[in-house]
């Protein structure tokens, strides 16, 4: 992939800019379940340094062709039945305890926890930056490209952010900004391997902003996700629609 | 000098970007580095479904749960105006408590079939006195989901419309029923948190196009109410990024008929939107209601959110007159103003209050409130009410719910609740 931008920025801007496009297609491609629908169980623990952890399970259903999820949570036992129904756009987060649906396009932490609505969407990187810069770097045992890359666009979740990819084209690691350039996420990405192509295993996010000093320790708040039991069977369409988080709530 | 500090910022800068992840979770985002991909068990052993399947399975054809809640608190304060020369005069107080079991059923027989049932018994039936149980139905109704995405749900249930939460007008079929309040839960809420109550109502749901459509009927609620006391409603949605536009109209025989428009969206992650409603009545021209607000809620540090609302209720202008049979009462020109902190530094302890202001004769309310969380099952409530403006004005003829009929005072309450 690296070879691939150098020789872009050789053929000239334009050319370059077209080849860097390509590269985010492909890591949207490959972050992506464009061919299947997608559903897993997330565990989501979320640790605030000095204040304890907080756990939720959610059940989350993804047709990302048709830029839709529904994320239905189990737990904790009083929010069960709650869920975030994205369709057309727009967010509704429903409440089993009044019936009531309320539309939302702003708030976009996940439950109070460091992850947001983004991160259950569709991904479109492609769409929403443009890469500024590529280095290569190694994390670990992966080979990787690293990405710098400013928005485009207005409804980009991040002003800035660099993304590490491996030569798989997967996002192994994430940074994101902003527009002054204050580091405001970590985002790191385990994989697991599924029906022929890699589904996220285990995703820590950390919030660089929400840190306490602890035993003379600096300790950033952060939030694990084991993604668990994916599948990609077929999933009913009513499945994103109001009336069914409805029904299938308490 | 400059050029030296900013070579001395970028080596800081860099450090910090290789050493960024010095954190009490750097080991473990480390260890995502280290092996490749593994291959994932698969997602259901026995039968290899999805997950979806299993979930529904996982769904008891029949289920009962129970919430136990049981408390007790009181009020004290001024009924009245205070006399300042005389504090003791008209001070007074009253108790509040009890025990209700809130049982409920859930029956699925089928993926596309759901029977909902819930109920309150209730020990003390009346705050001070009579010691008698009581019981009351919350909600019975079926679910039907037919196939090409048409839902049906009939029964007892509750609905809501519009996107002002504190000065709602665009709940058009809820004004039009009996929502006397049986929330039997021992709390003080803000009215404007407080669930709608449920109603007789049969409602269908069928999207056409990106268009979502939902149609409501309001049943008889007596006897004594036949066919022509039916009531019927069509809500539309049309979703597009960021933005939510509704229509809703509602009509009922013996009330004012209806149109609602509702447009929703959010500007930097502030949602803003606009609910108006247009009254029909028996004479004269159509008379015009409009909320407009605004929601925030930080996506980072404290757990804060606010709202606030502006109100014009042409139904009712001056607060006086009334040229529909079933206006909102607050007339004219209103605001509310609400706050919560939630869990203030990791602590049990959450703040917040509601303002609310009718601009025609300055009279209004203040509720702050402090809350501090005692666990999994017990919280204790406390709010001081404030409700100001002339004897006789809209605030204090028609005070919120939680000032708990006090012009001036104190709520306290300790409730405990548990589900099984």
């Amino acid at each position: 992939m690296a070879l691939v931008l150098s020789l872009a920025c050789l053929s000239g801007l334009s050319t370059a800019q077209d080849q860097s496009i390509a590269v985010l297609r492909k890591v949207d491609e490959k972050t992506n379940f464009a061919e299947n629908d997608f559903a897993s169980e997330y565990a989501i623990t979320q640790v605030k340094p000095g204040e304890g952890t907080t756990f939720n399970r959610a059940i989350v259903f993804r047709r990302d062709r048709r830029s839709q999820f529904l994320v239905l949570l189990v737990e904790p036992v009083e929010d069960k039945g709650k869920g975030y129904l994205m369709i057309e756009g727009g967010i509704w987060l429903y409440d089993p305890h009044d019936r009531r649906f309320t539309f939302t396009s702003a708030q976009d932490a996940f439950r109070n926890t460091n992850a947001r609505n983004s991160d259950f969407a569709l991904s479109n990187l492609a769409g929403y930056y443009r890469v500024e810069k590529t280095s290569k770097e190694k994390l670990g045992i992966f080979d990787c490209d690293k990405l710098d890359l400013v928005a485009t666009s207005p409804d980009a979740p991040f002003p800035r952010k660099s993304i590490w990819v491996s030569q798989e084209m997967q996002i192994r690691l994430s940074r994101e900004y902003s527009l002054s350039g204050q580091l405001l996420r970590t985002v790191a990405f385990q994989y697991q391997k599924f029906q022929g192509r890699e589904v996220p295993a285990k995703v820590i996010i950390i919030d660089e902003l929400k840190k306490k000093v602890i035993a003379g320790q600096e300790q950033k708040e952060n939030t694990t996700i084991i993604v668990t039991k994916p599948s990609f069977a077929i999933l009913p369409s009513e499945l994103f629609t109001k009336d069914y988080l409805e029904r299938i709530s308490k | 000098m400059r050029i030296g500090i900013r070579i001395l910022a970028g080596v800081f800068l860099a450090w910090m970007t290789t050493a960024g992840i010095a954190s009490a979770t750097a080991d473990e985002v480390d260890d995502l580095f280290s092996t490749p991909a593994a291959d994932a068990p698969p997602a259901v052993p026995d039968n290899g479904g999805s997950l979806l399947a299993a979930y529904q399975k996982s769904q008891e054809k029949i289920a009962f749960s129970f919430d136990l809640s049981a408390g007790g608190g009181f009020y004290a304060g001024y009924r009245v105006t205070p006399d300042l020369a005389d504090t003791s005069r008209n001070f007074t107080h009253n108790s509040f408590g009890g025990l209700t079991i809130s049982p409920s059923i859930d029956v699925r027989p089928f993926d596309y079939f759901r029977l909902h049932g819930s109920g309150t018994i209730l020990y003390p039936t009346v705050t001070s006195g009579n010691y008698a149980f009581g019981a009351s139905l919350n909600e019975l109704f079926f679910d039907y989901s037919a196939p090409g995405l048409l839902a049906l749900r009939m029964g007892r249930f509750s609905t809501g419309w519009g996107n002002a939460r504190i000065l709602g007008i665009a709940d058009l079929s809820n004004r039009t029923v009996d929502t006397t309040n049986l929330d039997s839960s021992i709390s003080i809420l803000p009215a404007w948190l407080q669930a709608t109550q449920p109603s007789l109502w049969l409602k269908t749901t069928f999207p056409i196009g990106g268009i979502g459509f939902t149609g409501l009927v309001g049943l008889p609620a007596n006897d004594s109410e036949g066919i022509s006391s039916l009531g019927y409603g069509l809500l539309t949605e049309l979703v597009k990024n960021k933005t939510c536009v509704s229509l809703a109209g509602y009509y009922k025989s013996d009330r004012t008929p209806r149109l609602a428009f509702m447009v929703k969206t959010s500007v930097k992650r502030l949602d803003l939107f606009l609910d108006t409603t247009t009254s029909f009545p028996t004479s004269g021209d159509p008379l015009l209601n409009a909320v407009g607000g605004l929601y925030w809620q930080a996506s980072s540090g404290p757990d804060l959110k606010i709202t606030a609302e502006l109100k014009w209720n042409g139904e009712n202008p001056t607060g006086s007159t009334t040229l529909v049979p079933d206006p909102i009462v607050i007339g004219g020109l209103s605001n509310a103003l609400a706050f919560s902190w939630s869990d203030i530094g990791g602590s049990a302890l959450s703040i917040g209050g509601t303002w609310y202001h009718s601009w025609v004769d300055n009279s209004g309310a203040l509720c702050p409130y402090v809350d501090i969380d005692l666990g999994r099952l017990a919280s204790i409530k406390m709010v001081f009410p404030w409700v100001y403006g002339a004897d006789g004005s809209l605030y204090r003829s028609s005070p919120p719910g939680e000032a708990g009929g006090y012009v001036f005072g104190a709520g306290f309450v300790l409730a405990l609740k548990t589900s099984f």
